[in-house]
């Protein structure tokens, strides 16, 4: 599955998005994808589905179609 | 549903910018109160080290999408005549003006609470990015607490 990267993100992982492939497309397995390749923890993070933040602790299963964007903090303002 | 409106802008928003802003409204007579918040880039020093500017980016998609829903929930929460919201993108040094938020209504307590609400909820929900970079070339990222 594609997901996107903004802010500090892009910069450790060093690119502003990814093919990734998971066992099963959960928000669970990706957030492990993170820790394991980028050492991004959960707490540093907002994961968006087609532009909407989701809870971190809900494992939410991914469809096909759903835009994933993972954010660093946000800075407005 | 209104128009969605172009909110950010690269570099600095200037004081010309904002003074041509208040002068559009000079034929909106039914309008008896403006108020203004504007967001500075502050001269933060960070273990000794001095931001010299921050580096805006933003998920265009979805900061479009919230700051169109909180146009529309401010409307719907405050009598308003009118509202705008800038936000620049790109670098800012420290001074320039970075956010500005423009409201307008017949009377006076309105503007005030729907300031407030408006600028706490960009700041909170619309996915912006501040890179704040140091006058010795390093950087780190900003965090709205």
């Amino acid at each position: 599955m594609e997901v996107k990267y903004f802010g500090e993100i892009a910069e450790r992982t060093n690119t502003t998005s990814q093919h990734i492939s998971l066992e099963k497309k959960s928000l669970f397995k990706l957030l492990s994808f993170l820790k394991d390749t980028y050492g991004i923890e959960s707490n540093d993070i907002h994961i968006a589905v087609n532009h909407n933040l989701v809870s971190k602790e809900t494992d939410l299963e991914f469809k096909e179609t759903d835009e994933i964007a993972i954010l660093s903090p946000f800075a407005g303002g | 549903m209104s128009k969605k409106k172009s909110v950010f802008i690269q570099g600095e928003i200037t004081s010309d910018f904002i003074a041509n802003a208040i002068a559009k409204h000079q034929t909106k007579t039914e309008i008896g109160a403006h108020n203004i918040f504007l967001g500075q880039v502050r001269k933060d020093i960070v273990d000794d080290k001095t931001v010299a500017a921050i580096e805006f980016s933003r998920y265009e998609e979805m900061a479009n999408e919230k700051l169109h829903t909180i146009r529309e929930e401010t409307f719907e929460k405050y009598n308003l005549t009118c509202m705008h919201i800038y936000h620049s993108l790109g670098t800012v040094q420290t001074g320039g003006v970075c956010f500005f938020v423009f409201v307008s209504a017949p009377h006076r307590p309105q503007v005030y609470e729907a300031t407030e609400y408006i600028v706490n909820r960009v700041k909170s929900e619309v996915p912006i990015f501040g890179k704040e970079l140091f006058e010795e070339g390093t950087h780190q990222w900003k965090k709205n607490i």
